[in-house]
């Protein structure tokens, strides 16, 4: 019998399968060293202990252990992660989420102040903070906007009732005068006069501008 | 009985298209057109002809089958085909090594069909990802050739990033021993046998009678080193790419129709998996197959779902940019990822959503690649890696510093 031209590509096929099969579920955190891995569980216990969410803190070992970074390295940055979001619950208050802990653990980060962070500290629960602060620290670690202009500029936007999609249409529009040479700073005061507080914002995040549903790959009637 | 091949060829074609749903590491493309082809002194035929093409990427390996079967008279000839497997070591501190390994059969006319089992090493040496430089040496083993022993070949090449298009030399040395007549004197023979007789000539050198040089035959080594050029040019929808070498070796090893040559070939794209294809140039001589240097042209269609590379030298990272990423739902609680990126072979993303766990992109197109995932509303972090370079935040999302010298992407599923 003869070696077909179909059967290789039946071969070949097969072949691909395995590749695509679930590999089995391991704890990340195995791959540190014991004394790695008991401080870090450590500093998550005692994060579930305050009440601060310990999701983001493993996050944070996992993308250390990712980057094989030493694991001495990954258990302090760990440890800084659970201290800046100790510093966040005490700036903000209890009512944060866990997107918003790790967006002002990583503005701390970033070198504003817990002063400046207290500013944040919202009167009504149902104001969104998460864009605000993840585009604050977007402004300053890569765009290179003065921490305090870039703070007081933002922070006025949220007390005059900027929402996530406000900032996120900022954020979108600011980068892209940035990248058509603007210096960040003018770009920034420019685009922030034309926010309008109240209206309906343009966008409504940076990657999913309207986010409609695609069609279902296939249908059941 | 002579086999039928149209059918497996059709077959092998829809299968090519086929396996795109089923898995990210399968990459086809499927050619036709018409070919022209002709030595010279020889009027050109044209012929039509079809080229099917699939690859499978893994981590630290691939594995890739081309083949092509052209129109005779009323039945498709297989022409060529060939199966390959690479397998690399991860790169270490720039120094990466691979193994390859082919089986290839060559049809060139009702004469000239032949096959060959070659494997080759090659250390690679990666500078970032501006270029590279490797050397390597391997064997092959034709049969059905004049050649009688195995093929030696030795080579290093080098590439680089000239401003949007990748240029690549490489320098590789044949030898081997072949069968030639008793006038090729200019090598060294090992053994010379009259054709009427099997005795060897020193016995024979014996006998009082006058023999016919016609009808001797000597194992001869025969050795020559080919110098190549190629260029790689991408722009948009736009592909450029041409190769110009040099043969140099004796008369006797490198006959003047192969001494040098030059092809090009240009590809426009008119969606990402359809596009037209025009080309022609020179081919050298391959006398360890026994095939003949000609001269061709080609146009014709591509459908591909991913062009199959046809110069393996720059295995390294590419620079490419992103152009485009989007995340959009695709169904309830699933969202579909998607870049546009063009001239890589591999995406790969992560983020806290897969526990910083690399996630291989599929390709659904020259450019686009995709993944769906199972994503909760609210800010995740992501990173995306073209192959195996570092990994970055995509485009068009705040980021973030990670803590580890590096930075993150923030994606925002309201």
């Amino acid at each position: 019998m003869s070696w077909s031209p179909l059967r290789t590509a039946l071969c070949l096929a097969c072949l691909a399968l395995p590749a695509t099969a679930q590999e089995p579920i391991v704890d990340p955190l195995a791959k540190l060293d014991p004394t790695s891995r008991f401080q870090v569980e450590l500093i998550l216990d005692s994060a579930r202990t305050l009440g601060i969410p310990d999701r983001p803190l493993r996050s944070t070992a996992m993308l250390g252990l990712s980057r094989h970074a030493n694991p001495r390295t990954i258990v302090a940055v760990v440890r800084q992660s659970f201290n800046n979001m100790r510093v966040a619950k005490i700036a903000l208050g209890n009512s944060i989420s866990e997107d918003e802990y790790a967006a002002a653990a990583s503005l701390l980060n970033a070198g504003v102040s817990s002063a400046t962070l207290t500013q944040f500290r919202r009167e009504k629960v149902a104001q969104p903070l998460s864009g605000a602060l993840i585009v604050l620290g977007d402004l300053i670690t890569r765009h290179g906007i003065p921490r305090d202009e870039a703070s007081s500029t933002i922070l006025k936007m949220w007390q005059e009732g900027a929402g996530d999609a406000d900032f996120y249409g900022l954020w979108t529009r600011v980068d892209r005068d940035i990248l058509s040479g603007q210096s960040p700073g003018i770009a920034l005061q420019n685009r922030v006069r034309e926010f309008v507080p109240g209206r309906a914002p343009d966008n409504v995040s940076p990657t999913a501008p309207a986010r409609p549903p695609e069609q279902p790959e296939t249908t059941s009637s | 009985m002579r086999p039928e091949p149209h059918a497996a060829i059709i077959a092998l074609s829809v299968a090519l298209l086929a396996p795109q749903g089923m898995s990210a590491q399968i990459a086809s493309k499927l050619e036709a057109g018409a070919l022209v082809t002709g030595k010279d002194g020889e009027i050109p035929a044209s012929t039509m002809r079809v080229s099917p093409g699939i690859r499978l990427d893994l981590p630290l390996a691939n594995i890739s089958a081309n083949g092509s079967a052209w129109l005779e008279g009323q039945q498709w000839q297989i022409a060529d085909g060939t199966l390959s497997a690479s397998v690399f070591t991860p790169t270490w501190f720039g120094v990466r090594g691979e193994l390859i390994g082919n089986a290839s059969r060559a049809f060139f006319d009702q004469s000239i069909a032949n096959d060959q089992l070659d494997a080759q090493g090659r250390v690679h040496f990666l500078m970032k990802q501006s270029g590279g430089i490797w050397v390597g040496g391997g064997v092959a083993r034709p049969w059905r050739v004049s050649v009688v022993s195995h093929v030696d070949v030795a080579g290093a090449g080098a590439w680089t990033r000239f401003g949007g298009a990748i240029v690549s030399g490489t320098f590789t040395n044949f030898f081997f021993t072949k069968v030639a007549p008793v006038g090729d004197s200019a090598s060294a023979s090992t053994s010379c046998t009259d054709s009427r007789s099997s005795l060897p000539l020193e016995e024979l050198a014996a006998e009082p009678v006058s023999r016919d040089v016609g009808t001797v035959q000597c194992r001869r080594y025969s050795r020559f080193s080919d110098v190549e050029g190629a260029l790689h040019w991408e722009h948009g929808f736009f592909e450029v790419s041409a190769q110009t070498g040099y043969r140099f070796g004796t008369a006797n090893d490198v006959p003047n129709d192969s001494r040098r040559w030059a092809s090009a070939s240009a590809t426009l794209w008119v969606t990402n998996q359809f596009a037209g294809v025009v080309g022609g140039g020179r081919v050298p001589a391959n006398p360890s197959r026994g095939l003949p240097a000609r001269n061709y042209m080609n146009f014709g269609v591509m459908l591909a779902y991913a062009p199959v590379p046809r110069s393996s030298v720059p295995v390294a990272p590419r620079v490419a940019t992103v152009r485009g990423f989007e995340v959009r739902q695709s169904s309830p609680g699933m969202e579909r990822i998607t870049i546009r990126v063009g001239g890589v072979e591999a995406v790969e993303v992560m983020g806290d959503f897969s526990d910083w766990g690399t996630l291989q992109m599929i390709r659904r197109g020259r450019d686009l690649w995709e993944l769906v995932l199972p994503l909760q509303r609210g800010t995740h972090q992501i990173n995306i890696r073209l192959d195996g370079g570092p990994w970055l935040p995509p485009p068009g999302m705040p980021i973030m510093k990670d803590g580890f010298s590096g930075e993150v992407g923030v994606l925002v599923l309201p």
